[in-house]
């Protein structure tokens, strides 16, 4: 695969009334400015730092737009920053086990080998392009790069983690940027282990990718879910095995939506955008069959039957039914069904039981507590309708995020954000108002405590919940008023701040220990960004 | 009319050993045919119009209808035309396996050879036949005369012929032949384009699969398989050329040598030497309108609509004096059914729209042996199930008879279940007109589509009970599987569907969207 070059496009300036700075050899946690000469002016491009931490492991990453660098930063204050080879990150992916991540990065190219051109802005406009790549960065370090076309903006990984797979999902927004000729359908299988990305052509719009197991527990096929087909790819050589149509005349469109691998791996199940129908596509015959449900379907999801037995089923929501339905793993037979009082469109399992509830509506605040081994349905109530629920990390506790019912019963907390905690199998939830909608929430479980943590929107604190006593959220002072929150693998958190020559804080809700780095926004500030390679590198 | 059994031509053909033995006409009988013809058409009797009224002021009766046509089934697969989608689907019975495969346009037919090594696609839209081998699908096409609608196989397999049924809607397009009939060796895969004569009304091959018949308005062509050539040999059955009667019906002698041909509004029968082409002709009563061969094959029934008469011949020799046995003259008959055992039949009219059948007790002495019985409308078809223990009466919306306009049973489709042992009757009222009826082979139960209609109807033969299996969608082709008493019945979906219902445990398993298995790449 070639590079992908386009001509970069010069925006707008952003023009800040900013002291001319040094570059900041060494940050620390006190005020940067202050060792500043406070002279001129100068024009930043973009914005100094990103406050959307990206976490992986025990550390976070963190974006400099302006001066196009990725920090990593760790809770013990080492700040370094990730070799990119000049390139600078658009987006950083952070793998499943939290070890490394991906970065999309790019880098301005000269087509003018004058060598006169040093700067970028030396260069002259029609000459000036843009290469892509994808990078994985272990730590501050590079182990990895890919050649990548600019339009990719979504990676999913395989289950057993040796595979990344990359495409364009139309879903993500925006237009895709296109350099010269490109296939926008095509799907890069990255393997995590060393080798050589392997592109596939699956002729429409991908929107997932799942994956079968083999015997031996690794993932042999993906099965790449895209309108109105289904194609089967060979992970290890991206050859196309199968595809599956999923419509007769080309002029009808079917958008896959809720979609699983079942039965083993023998089968794909999907259900598509406003229909009634469940697609079951026979991985092993090769063949097609299609069940006409009762409902629309809102949910589908693998569902662990029997403690440690292995066997599973199907999990079925629907719009448009009060019920949920359990279909068998291979015959995709109704073996269950759960009558509810309204309509799920979201589940979580723990062990045997199943939480069930809806996000999509501003008036069902029913979640729906399942024994799958007694079929016992135990109906709680939310104090509102909630947009999210989780599990804390030891299964004990379900926590959702309730936003106003704009529908209310006349409870005082019918216009009030709030935090739903329900300890499972120990009896009724605990409705929490919040003064505001929160901005960052993480579940942590340090030691045998569980918590949740929240920021608020406009307040200065972090509030700590103990899930055990949920009713008494205790502040946390920040050094300064928050922005966002990622929660790291050794359930601290890291905190972004409002501040402009970057803030992040790291809290330990064990102990309550709050550490920051400060300043690092600063990194090549003022340095003229410079062609980090050569046309033909 | 509505048969379970096969039609008596194919009991014919079916019928065990075949009474073989001369059979050929005496000189005697066909000489004074002969005589007949030349002297003119008023010899033969009158002749009744071209589908027109008879003597005695009645349409013709319905022809068999084909409600329950025979599956195009090995004992492993199910075999189904997708008309509107140009494919025909393969089931394998046991694993509900589906394979889907592009035909020719807008097929119509799937004919399973004997062996079942064959399945023969009738292409109606682009008029041809598609030849597939049933198990590797693997598939010639051989391409036929335009316009044609209907096909027919031969029993050893080696042969189907095409033809254009007038029964059947027409939808010919271009300058179009009505004398044509398309001939094509399924083994060599190639083609004979026949002309016969106009309007072929019936199209079959011997027992002995020696000979293509195809008897039309007034012609019966025999086509010698055998031979070089396979020219058609014309023989014109009807005298009278400028009005003549129209040729409805044939049965063969059990050597296959002999045909028999019914014209409606005759006075006589046709009878015809295969071998020798000579006519000849045997008396019928007045205007007969049915004719069948018993099951055992020894016999042709024939029902005179016009006199009220049975004329019952002994295929041994057709020209021997046959009985006759007059019918009460409260109701006008004119179809017979025959029991599998051949000592019942049943007598009714679908023209006369008379509410009412007849059971005939063949081991009852003549003058007690015809019994009167009463239904709740008229009859617009009759059928057997296979053992003969019930009937299925097929009665049409609108002939109400002497129905009060206050019963449930006014101005709608209905049917009736007989009990055969004492012609107790259930009638049920249906949501639809039936469509398709199939029966499972140890004759316990029956199965019934009905229009538009997204449901099948289970008929109990022996307690004249009915249960509704509801569909997913509208029912299309319905059919028993060769072996046990699965069901099959294909329903209308754009990407297909077929249900497989088990009877005995009431599992019914859908495969919906098998038409998108034609289109997957591997």
């Amino acid at each position: 695969m070639l590079h992908a070059h386009r001509r970069a496009a010069r925006g707008p300036a952003l023009r800040a009334c900013l002291l001319p700075l040094a570059t900041l050899a060494a940050l620390t946690g006190c005020d940067p400015w202050s060792r500043l000469d406070p002279q001129g002016e100068a024009d930043l491009d973009e914005a100094l730092w990103s406050d959307q931490l990206v976490a992986a492991g025990d550390r976070v990453y963190v974006r400099l737009p302006h001066a196009g660098a990725l920090l990593e930063l760790a809770p013990d204050g080492a700040v370094r920053q990730v070799d990119l080879d000049g390139a600078a990150p658009e987006q950083v992916i952070p793998l499943p086990d939290g070890e490394a991540a991906f970065v999309f990065a790019r880098w301005p190219i000269c087509a003018d080998d004058d060598e006169d051109i040093v700067l970028v802005d030396e260069c002259p406009e029609d000459a000036l392009e843009e290469g892509s790549e994808l990078r994985l960065v272990s730590g501050h370090r590079t182990s990895g790069t890919y050649a990548l076309a600019p339009h990719f903006n979504t990676l999913q990984f395989s289950p057993d983690g040796q595979t990344a797979v990359a495409f364009l999902d139309p879903a993500q927004g925006g237009y895709p940027e296109v350099s010269g000729v490109a296939d926008l359908t095509e799907v890069v299988f990255l393997p995590l282990g060393g080798g050589a990305p392997l592109a596939v052509s699956t002729g429409s719009s991908p929107k997932q990718v799942l994956f079968t197991t083999d015997d031996e527990g690794r993932n042999d096929r993906a099965v790449i879910l895209s309108t109105s087909q289904v194609v089967v790819v060979d992970v290890a050589t991206a050859e196309v095995l199968v595809t599956y149509p999923l419509a007769l005349d080309v002029d009808t469109v079917i958008v896959p939506e809720q979609a699983l691998v079942a039965g083993g791996g023998r089968y794909c199940l999907l259900a598509v955008d406003g229909g009634r129908e469940l697609y079951r596509l026979d991985l092993v015959n090769e063949s097609i069959d299609i069940e006409d449900l009762e409902g629309t379907p809102a949910l589908l999801a693998e569902l662990q039957l029997g403690e440690g037995s292995g066997e599973v089923a199907t999990l079925v929501g629907y719009d448009d039914i009060a019920a949920l339905d359990v279909l068998d793993g291979l015959t995709n037979e109704r073996v269950q069904r759960f009558s509810l009082d309204h309509p799920v469109n979201r589940s979580l399992q723990e062990g045997q039981t199943l939480i069930a509830w809806s996000s999509q509506s501003d008036i069902y605040k029913d979640v729906y507590i399942i024994n799958l081994d007694t079929a016992e349905v135990d109906e709680q109530r939310a104090g509102n309708p909630l947009r999210s629920l989780q599990l804390s990390d030891d299964g004990r506790f379900a926590v959702g995020e309730m936003g106003p019912d704009n529908y209310g019963d006349g409870s005082a907390q019918d216009n009030l954000h709030g935090l739903f905690v329900l300890e499972l199998g120990e009896g009724q939830p605990t409705n929490l108002a919040l003064s505001s909608a929160p901005v960052g929430m993480a579940l942590s479980t340090r030691g045998e405590q569980s918590f949740v943590l929240l920021l608020l929107d406009g307040d200065d604190q972090l509030y700590k919940v103990d899930l055990s006593r949920p009713s008494f959220a205790v502040p946390v002072e920040l050094p300064a008023p928050p922005s966002s929150l990622v929660r790291l693998d050794d359930g601290r958190v890291a905190i972004a701040h409002a501040s402009p020559l970057g803030l992040v804080s790291f809290y330990d809700p064990a102990n309550d220990e709050v550490s920051s780095i400060a300043g690092f926004a600063t990194t090549q500030m003022l340095v003229e960004p410079t062609l980090p390679r050569r046309a033909d590198n | 009319m509505a048969r379970l059994l096969p039609t008596p031509l194919l009991i014919g053909l079916l019928a065990g050993p075949l009474a073989l033995g001369g059979c050929a006409a005496s000189e005697g009988a066909l000489a004074a045919y002969d005589s007949g013809y030349a002297s003119g058409a008023e010899d033969l009797g009158e002749a009744g119009d071209d589908g027109g009224a008879g003597d005695d002021g009645y349409a013709p009766e319905e022809p068999e209808a084909e409600l329950g046509r025979p599956p195009a089934a090995t004992p492993r697969y199910v075999f189904v035309a997708n008309t509107d989608r140009d494919t025909v689907t393969r089931i394998e019975v046991a694993t509900l396996a589906v394979i889907t495969a592009p035909v020719g346009a807008g097929p119509t037919e799937v004919i399973v050879s004997p062996d079942n090594s064959v399945a023969a696609v009738f292409n109606e839209g682009s008029d041809d036949l598609t030849v597939l081998d049933t198990e590797a699908l693997s598939q010639a096409t051989v391409g036929l005369r335009p316009n044609l609608n209907q096909i027919v196989m031969s029993g050893d397999g080696e042969w189907v012929a095409a033809w254009h049924d007038g029964a059947l809607e027409d939808t010919s397009v271009g300058a179009t032949s009505y004398n044509e009939v398309s001939l094509v060796h399924l083994g060599r895969l190639d083609h004979t384009p026949l002309i016969v004569g106009y309007n072929p009304r019936q199209v079959r091959f011997t027992p002995d699969h020696q000979r293509l018949l195809v008897v039309s308005d007034d012609y019966l062509s025999i086509v010698d398989l055998t031979a070089d050539g396979l020219e058609p040999l014309r023989v014109r059955i009807a005298a009278d050329t400028l009005d003549a009667p129209v040729a409805e019906e044939l049965v063969l002698t059990p050597d296959g040598q002999t045909a028999i041909i019914r014209q409606f509004g005759a006075t006589e029968l046709v009878v015809v030497d295969l071998v020798t082409g000579e006519v000849g002709a045997i008396a019928v009563g007045d205007n007969p309108t049915d004719i069948d061969v018993t099951p055992d094959g020894t016999q042709a029934v024939a029902v005179a609509r016009g006199s009220n008469e049975l004329w019952i011949y002994a295929l041994s020799d057709v020209f021997a004096e046959p009985q006759v046995i007059v019918l009460p003259d409260a109701v006008p008959f004119g179809s017979v059914l025959m029991s599998p055992d051949n000592s019942r039949g049943l007598l009714y009219s679908t023209a006369s729209g008379a509410p009412a059948f007849a059971a005939w007790d063949r081991a009852a002495p003549i003058e007690d042996s015809i019994s009167l019985y009463g239904l709740l409308k008229g009859v617009a078809g009759m059928a057997l199930s296979p053992d003969g223990k019930a009937g299925i009466v097929l009665h049409q919306a609108g002939a109400n008879g002497d129905l009060d306009s206050a019963s449930p049973f006014y101005n709608r489709d209905a049917l009736t279940l007989v009990d055969m042992d004492d012609y107790f009757t259930n009638p049920i009222r249906l949501v639809a007109p039936p469509e398709q009826l199939a029966s499972t082979r140890d004759g316990g139960l029956g199965f019934l589509t009905l229009e538009g209609t997204a449901s099948l109807l289970q008929l109990d033969y022996a307690r004249l009970i009915h249960d509704e299996v509801p569909l997913s969608s509208a029912a299309a082709h319905l059919g028993v599987l060769p072996e046990g008493r699965t069901v099959y019945v294909s329903q209308e979906h754009p990407l297909g569907r077929i249900s497989f219902y088990a009877p005995d445990s009431g599992d019914l398993q859908t495969i919906t969207g098998f038409e998108l298995n034609a289109a997957i790449e591997r």
